[in-house]
């Protein structure tokens, strides 16, 4: 039996360079799980995986749980364990929707996920309960999990009931910025040849600070995780429902989400009251996949002229 | 032999053996794509690859092969059942994706399974491979070398997220000896021997990768914005492409035994890639914590670029001279006459090839009919059945295994097989419906035509319908009094859009059209276990048959006058058609000047609708 290699060091989340609304979301759904997750959509090779992968690293200090594209119903909801099973012992193993409880549940491509396995999520998502009736086994369990997903929409989009699962959505383009092409360039290269030469990150001063940098933003989002269920946002409550209302987004989750995002938002800026910029900032990550174009063509359409009607409606300078 | 076969590699100057020894050395590098590469050439140079890793890595390296039927369970792994001292139980058995340092040879990527696909998707440029399947759970690091073949006029047919995934393109090469004599010897002593696995690779070359494998050599700032300059900042690009690029120039310095990676080691190796540049680099120094000290600036000659109009929004690059940084480690590479480099087209062919591959190509396959009887298309895995219909009996029976200890009430009870047990086969897709096209191509002078069938050939695309063109009088037919017959798995397989752009001959064996139309459909609907759930059949025709049947049938010209015989044929063969079930048939009517009733005659026999097409001038212009 071959051993098997030790995984290899994932980037540290403080050398992804750019990327500001990705982090962003990333960061708000970790300060506030119940905005219901963040979907990525991007083209191929814009670091969305490394993103999620260096972004759970930080927080939780392991990679997180994945659903990767093979996987089977009964790996997702548990299933019985076989060799137990042969042996009498009726024992059930958990999947992984609770493997992921109270952390972060990754699904890897996942408009290439088989329609069964996205219904399954699609349920659990709506409720948070995960309800197991199947092998003779049947049990409730509360499942609260923040869904990363990350998607090329090349590969085709997702239906609109999922897209509305997923509390914000963020659509990754590569920087274009020459300056910030060329960080990530030396950032990866210069990551891979320290990692090769100190796994562990001991002695290299530019590991050593790049786990510095992570350290001090994983304390900061801990202290706002704290904080943002009391942060103030009676003051906004009225344009999150004006913006809703503007963008033509269907049922109030969009209001909801988008009064949650801004209050996460202005926990991690070390704020008690939540401000119209603050509502500025969020507002196309909570808005843009609600959103009636979104459910016809599957396309985001968000631009120019989406941020500049946001800020008319909040009353901020364009 | 041994020694003629180092020949047959050479010192390793080659563009492939030189691109293989870089993806040996280099992991960043590992997923290979050779263009218009023979199979035999392709297989070589995936042994050559997977000796260069045995000799890089100093581990036993396997090599496997993956094609157009593999599976879930092939590639993942499955349960196997054993009997040990304790009784049965369940082994995970590896499949081929698992464990292990290994090299993947796919031999054309354009035939590559779509489980396959999917699963090159999850695992390459990537080391964390998973696998959640059936109750098991695994998470190891992956140490696969992809090497795949693709011919540059096929990469359309390819999904760029797969391509994507390619770090590195070599041009296809024979890897032969240079004496071709020595070659054929060798061939016959390999033909009365058993093949022969023993190393292929010279000594000196053995040596001289393993010397490389201890040099790591530190990349010079401006090595970064050059690199940087040959690419576009297109947003749907991501960095891939140039984090290749400058993997691909380290591990070249690397062979190369020179301890910095200089700019113009990357302009060599961009140029050997094929890449041409795109602006001259102005940027900012970075402020990146340098890990060797450097020379001070020395200025060189910088390469002319060629302007790329997605960089507009850069800033004018002056012309400058760049400046290069030199350590004191720096070793001028051997001479390379880039003449000599081989095939230097542009390696992202995907950029601009036209596109002949379905929508979402990578997502498993819907079943449009719940009903429909199973037991088509390749197998890709299995799943659990709702209906007893095309079963997996090996997958079901090891699902009801699981449960026996508790279902079996006496020892010497049989297998209780229950119906949640019950696996059926995943296949590939196969066409549900058909759209079939009989276009007389004599009748399309001044009528809008294309403008008419546009509808139908719609249908085909959003339904995922084979289709099949009946070409009756058009120019270029092979015998004139003879209709014939394209056949596509889809509307995108491009003769059927060279077929329908065809021009019009002189016969009309409209007669011969038809036949040939039915025997198709009753083919698709009628044969053995072929999956057509539905046919539509478009007609375009005046109806103005002119060679009768028979004398298509036996290819010879009417010695009688002809006379009505053409068009009463085509009305019996109509008739044929019209008693076939599943089958919707339309005729476009081109209106024609003369015999107008025609096209309506032959509506009826078929029992088609039919619909006028418009004239090419159907308006009237006042004086």
């Amino acid at each position: 039996m071959e051993q098997q290699p030790p995984l290899l060091p994932v980037l540290p989340y403080s050398l992804i360079v750019g990327q500001q609304s990705l982090k962003l979301a990333l960061e708000l759904a970790y300060i506030a799980p119940r905005l219901g997750g963040v979907l990525l959509s991007g083209h191929r090779g814009t670091g969305k995986s490394t993103a999620v992968r260096a972004f759970a690293e930080m927080v939780y200090g392991k990679l997180p749980v994945t659903l990767p594209i093979n996987v089977t119903e009964d790996r997702v909801v548990g299933g019985w364990d076989i060799n137990q099973l042969m042996q009498k012992n009726d024992q059930w193993k958990d999947g992984l929707l609770l493997d992921a409880k109270d952390q972060l549940l990754y699904v890897d491509e996942i408009n290439l996920l088989d329609d069964h396995i996205v219904n399954i999520l699609l349920d659990v998502t709506a409720t948070g309960k995960l309800v197991v009736a199947r092998d003779s086994h049947s049990q409730t369990y509360d499942v609260p999990f923040t869904l990363v997903g990350t998607m090329n929409p090349e590969e085709g989009g997702l239906r609109p009931q999922l897209f509305d699962r997923f509390g914000l959505m963020v659509t990754v383009k590569t920087e274009n910025n020459p300056a910030d092409r060329l960080k990530i360039l030396q950032n990866v290269l210069m990551f891979e040849q320290e990692s090769d030469r100190d796994p562990m990150g001991k002695s290299s001063e530019f590991l050593k600070a790049a786990n510095a940098e992570n350290a001090k933003q994983k304390s900061k989002l801990e202290a706002a995780k704290q904080q943002w269920r009391s942060v103030k946002a009676e003051a906004i409550l009225q344009k999150c429902v004006d913006l809703a209302t503007a963008f033509e987004v269907e049922g109030n989750r969009g209001e909801r989400v988008l009064a949650m995002a801004a209050q996460a938002y202005a926990a991690r800026e070390g704020r008690s009251e939540v401000t119209p910029e603050d509502l500025g900032t969020v507002a196309s990550l909570a808005l843009q996949h609600r959103r009636p174009a979104m459910s016809q063509s599957g396309e985001v359409a968000w631009g120019e002229k989406e941020d500049a009607d946001v800020k008319a409606i909040l009353g901020l300078q364009a | 032999m041994t020694s003629d076969r180092v020949t047959a590699i050479g010192d390793g100057s080659s563009p492939l053996i030189q691109g293989l020894a870089c993806a040996a050395l280099q992991p960043g590098l590992r997923s290979v794509l050779v263009f218009d590469s023979s199979p035999q050439a392709l297989r070589s140079a995936a042994n050559v690859l997977t000796e260069m890793l045995t000799v890089t890595s100093d581990r036993a390296v396997k090599q496997m092969t993956l094609g157009r039927a593999d599976s879930d369970e092939t590639l993942w792994g499955t349960w196997s059942l054993k009997s040990g001292a304790l009784g049965e139980s369940f082994d995970w058995e590896a499949g081929l994706l698992g464990v292990g340092l290994k090299v993947v040879l796919i031999p054309d990527l354009t035939r590559l399974s779509l489980v396959a696909a999917r699963a090159c998707i999850a695992l390459m440029g990537t080391e964390i491979a998973q696998v959640e399947r059936h109750g098991y759970q695994a998470r190891w690091r992956s140490e696969i070398c992809w090497i795949a073949g693709c011919a540059r006029s096929d990469i359309g047919m390819v999904s760029p997220h797969l391509l994507d995934r390619f770090a590195l393109r070599l041009p296809g090469q024979e890897i032969q000896s240079i004496d071709r004599t020595d070659a054929l010897r060798d061939w016959f002593t390999e033909l009365e021997s058993s093949p022969d696995e023993s190393a292929r690779l010279s000594p000196e070359l053995c040596d001289r990768l393993r010397a490389a494998t201890s040099i790591h050599p530190t990349i010079a700032p401006d090595a970064y914005e050059r690199a940087l300059a040959y690419f576009s900042d297109d947003p749907g690009m991501g960095i891939r492409r140039e984090l290749a690029l400058m993997r691909f120039a380290q591990a070249r310095s690397q062979w190369a035994g020179v301890e910095q990676l200089s700019a113009r080691e990357v302009d060599r190796t961009a140029q050997a890639m094929g890449l041409k540049l795109t602006s001259l680099p102005s940027l900012p120094k970075p402020d990146l914590p340098e890990l060797s000290p450097v020379e001070p600036p020395e200025p060189i000659e910088t390469p002319t670029p060629t302007p790329s109009p997605s960089r507009s929004d850069l800033p004018k690059p002056a012309p400058e001279k760049a400046e290069v940084y030199r350590s004191d480690s720096e070793v001028t590479l051997p001479p390379t006459n880039l003449d000599a480099m081989g095939d230097r087209e542009n390696p992202y062919p995907e950029d601009d090839a036209a596109l002949q591959r379905e929508f979402a190509s990578l997502r498993l396959p819907p079943r449009r009919f719940q009903a429909a009887k199973g037991g088509r298309g390749a197998i890709i895995g299995t799943e659990p059945a709702t209906i007893p219909q095309d079963i997996a009996w090996v997958s079901t029976l090891l699902e009801a295994a699981k449960y026996q200890a508790f279902r079996q009430e006496r020892s010497d009870q049989a297998l209780v097989v229950r119906s949640t047990d019950l696996r059926r086969y995943r296949r590939a897709i196969v066409p549900e419906q058909l759209l079939m096209v009989v276009l007389d191509y004599t009748c399309l002078k001044d009528c809008q035509w294309q403008a008419s069938v546009w509808p139908y050939l719609q249908w085909a695309y959003v339904e995922r319908a084979s289709v099949c063109l009946v070409q009756v009088g058009a120019i270029g037919a092979a015998q004139e009094l003879q209709a014939q017959r394209i056949s596509g798995q889809s509307i995108l397989v491009p003769r059927i859009r060279s077929g329908l752009e065809a021009g019009a001959g002189r016969a009309t064996p409209l007669a011969h059209g038809l036949d040939l139309a039915c025997q198709t459909l009753r083919h698709a609907l009628q044969h053995g276990r072929n999956g057509v759930q539905r046919a539509v059949l478009v007609v375009v025709s005046d109806g103005r048959g002119n060679v009768p049947l028979e004398s298509s049938r036996l290819n010879q010209k009417p010695t009688q006058p002809v006379k009505r015989r053409g068009i009463e044929d085509a009305l019996a063969i109509a008739a044929d058609i019209q008693r076939l079930n599943q089958v919707e048939a339309i005729v476009l009517n081109p209106q024609p000047k003369y015999y107008a009733d025609l096209p309506v005659k032959l509506a009826q026999a078929l029992g088609a609708t039919i619909a006028d097409i418009p004239k090419q001038y159907d308006w009237e212009v006042e004086p």
